[in-house]
């Protein structure tokens, strides 16, 4: 049987990199036009290529979101953008116009299409509706509980793809327009403001009704569906996506080493994972910053405890600390992300190393002073670390 | 030539819309849509459509739920029922729907309205190209856009005119779940004198929760007399005239005027925004275009 995909984010090359190398088996990425998260997309064509070539190398591959709802004048150079895509080797493009991936069909055969979750694609009757697209899969509705995913693989013939972990519009995606209404900002073009994520007072008649400290809001929890992996590798689920091309380096490599690990476990051992290493896997997903989380649909429709209430939702911590350049037998040359001291207890993470903890004893500026503190964000220290660490490897503080 | 199409209140406006001008009447029930105006029962279905067929009006039935697979069924005995009613079109906003109206012989009935996403006449010629009825286009588009779009369509293209406009429509029922986060105890299942304000902002938008999860919608109502001409000239050939969280009388007296002003009367805007000066009244995208990014 064919390993389910794991399918990660990337907002630029570095972050692409940092998927591929910390498991992805798969990219997701959006160029500077035709895809939405317009502040996400920073990939030139030559960024794309280098992003493929790196991948091919890796044995990974490319998707490149092509999903803008797109408006009259949207279309110039879409043609020419969609054969650059496939010459330069791009393995499939996620798409929510019929139209582009019609067009796609006709100009691109060799890219894959796969049709975007901005449809809200809910059950198994809609592929007949796209049997002259032929798309080779589709993107589930998050609104899909675990038993709608299991329906839907099973009765179709082409491939599901679900989400696994990262945010959630709280709308059927595609089918808000509270940006567009609020800040002119068009949600279905890139410049979605996140305007649900925003705190509103409810009245009935003239009654206000919400909690006067705590507004009303339509922010979601993030996803987080380790608990669920096991039943969707077994529903024949072929791809899982992680979202948040916005996201860090630090946030990618954290959440696809954690789901690289699950995954590759559960292959491994052939049945579900013990409760005990379900905890560990969410306890290492949650060292990442993400907001909080919840398994959205997958158990049924969410109830209050899958909102985010009172907080404005970012909920990022700062727990990554630097990112390692060099090594020699003497010291680490690491570029500091956020503070760190001596005496911290400090863990690295990376493609081949894992969670290995050691103390700070010495930290030495690039004027070679000792220091107590690193707190120069970017800035490049060295320190002492005593095993052995790669570059790109990261370090974070552990929490006691 | 033009069709109005207008949601209705209670059966017994369906004359006043028919002397006001509209050519069809829109309906649904309570599962298979949302968002209506009014929801029927079945055999409430059955005498509007005598009604209607009394007064010459067409039928259009609402199914925009957004479907997962064992609610199919229903919908295909619920469009058994309609085709036997003979009803003259379906709202459909799920692709599924598609094969079930098909097993029906009844795809020539289906109208895609998707709410926001037919925005270019690419798009929407492919699913005009299924066969189907007609198309209902995005909302936030501009109205120099729909007449690209019209001009350039294969088939009946549609333009919601009047009314509130839907922005959101979640599954989940998020009034619910934050009078459970705040220990509220309030029954609002399917209120229609709701709304919202953000907290820096001071427009209303009306929201409903319901079966089918939590909708809201523009802080303004939409209006389009001085548009409709220009649209109905491109090739746009339905207008919707959206009722909900309006009266009756506000409806019929829309109606009367979009119905003049296409039959070359005289456009009488200014009397409709005095008369409903209390409305927050605007011309919302058709004069107003969106920005691609942040």
């Amino acid at each position: 049987m064919k390993k389910i995909e794991l399918l990660a984010p990337a907002g630029d090359l570095e972050k692409a990199k940092t998927a591929i190398l910390f498991g992805a088996d798969a990219v997701f990425l959006g160029g500077k036009r035709f895809s939405l998260r317009t502040r996400a997309s920073n990939f030139e064509i030559e960024d794309i290529k280098e992003a493929c070539d790196f991948a091919k190398k890796h044995g990974s591959v490319i998707h490149v979101t092509v999903n803008i709802i797109p408006h009259e004048s949207d279309f110039e150079g879409l043609k020419e953008y969609l054969q650059t895509l496939e010459k330069i080797g791009v393995k499939a493009i996620i798409v929510a116009s019929f139209a582009i991936a019609k067009l796609a069909r006709e100009v691109a055969s060799g890219l894959e299409v796969h049709m975007s979750t901005q449809l809200s694609l809910t059950n198994s009757k809609v592929v007949e509706y796209l049997d002259d697209i032929k798309p080779d899969r589709i993107v589930l509705a998050r609104e899909c509980t675990l038993d709608d995913v299991k329906y839907i693989t099973k009765n179709l013939s082409i491939e599901t793809e679900a989400f696994i972990h990262g945010g959630m519009c709280v709308n059927y995606s595609g089918r808000c327009t509270l940006s567009n209404a609020m800040t002119l900002r068009d949600a279905n073009r890139g410049g979605c403001a996140q305007s649900c994520r925003w705190k509103y007072r409810l009245y009935q008649g003239e009654t206000e009704l919400n909690d006067r400290d705590i507004l009303f809001s339509m922010s979601s929890k993030d996803l987080m569906a380790v608990e669920q992996i096991y039943d969707l590798i077994e529903a024949g689920v072929s791809s899982l996506k992680i979202e948040g091309r916005m996201k860090s380096s630090y946030y990618i490599a954290t959440v696809v080493k954690t789901y690289r690990k699950l995954i590759d476990e559960i292959y491994k051992e052939g049945k579900r994972l013990s409760k005990e290493r379900i905890l560990y896997y969410q306890k290492e997903i949650s060292k990442a910053e993400n907001r909080l989380t919840s398994s959205g649909f997958y158990g049924g429709l969410p109830n209050a405890s899958g909102h985010l209430y009172g907080i404005n939702g970012a909920g990022v911590t700062h727990d990554y600390v630097g990112l390692v350049l060099d090594q020699n037998e003497e010291y680490t040359l690491v570029q500091c992300r956020n503070v760190f001291k001596t005496e911290d207890l400090l863990e690295v993470f990376g493609p081949n190393i894992d969670n290995e903890k050691f103390m700070v004893d010495k930290i030495v500026n690039d004027e070679d002073e000792i220091i107590e503190i690193a707190n120069k964000p970017m800035s490049i220290v060295k320190v002492k670390i005593p095993f052995k660490v790669n570059e790109g490897d990261m370090i974070r503080k552990v929490k006691l | 030539m033009f069709e109005i199409l207008s949601t209705i209140n209670k059966i017994e406006d369906i004359s006043k819309l028919k002397e006001a001008g509209a050519t069809g009447i829109i309906v649904g029930d309570s599962f298979h849509a949302n968002r209506l105006t009014r929801s029927f029962l079945h055999d409430e279905i059955i005498e509007i459509c005598k009604d209607a067929k009394k007064h010459s009006l067409k039928v259009f039935v609402k199914m925009n739920r957004v479907y997962i697979d064992n609610e199919l069924d229903e919908a295909y005995k619920y469009m058994q029922f309609l085709k036997e009613l003979d009803i003259d079109a379906i709202y459909f906003n799920d692709l599924g729907l598609y094969s079930v109206a098909k097993k029906l012989n009844m795809s020539d009935k289906l109208i895609y309205d998707p709410d926001t996403i037919l925005t270019n006449h690419f798009d929407v010629n492919y699913h005009l190209s299924k066969g189907i009825y007609g198309v209902v286009l995005s909302k936030e588009i501009t109205k120099e856009e729909m007449i690209m779009i019209a001009e350039k369509s294969i088939g009946k293209t549609s333009v919601i005119v009047h009314g509130y406009l839907n922005m959101s429509y979640a599954k989940r029922k998020l009034i619910k779940n934050y009078f459970e986060f705040i220990g509220k105890d309030t029954d609002i299942s399917n209120r229609r004198d709701l709304y919202l304000i953000e907290e820096n902002r001071d427009g209303k938008m009306p929201i409903i929760e319901d079966d089918q999860g939590t909708m809201v919608f523009s802080d303004y109502v939409q209006e389009s007399f001085d548009e409709i001409l220009e649209l109905y000239s491109a090739g746009v050939t339905m207008f919707i005239v959206d009722g909900i969280f309006l009266d009756s009388e506000c409806i019929v007296d829309a109606i009367k005027m979009y119905s003049d002003i296409l039959n070359g009367k005289e456009n009488k805007k200014a009397e409709y925004y005095k008369k409903y000066s209390y409305l927050p009244l605007s011309t919302g995208y058709m004069e107003k275009a969106t920005n691609l990014v942040k």
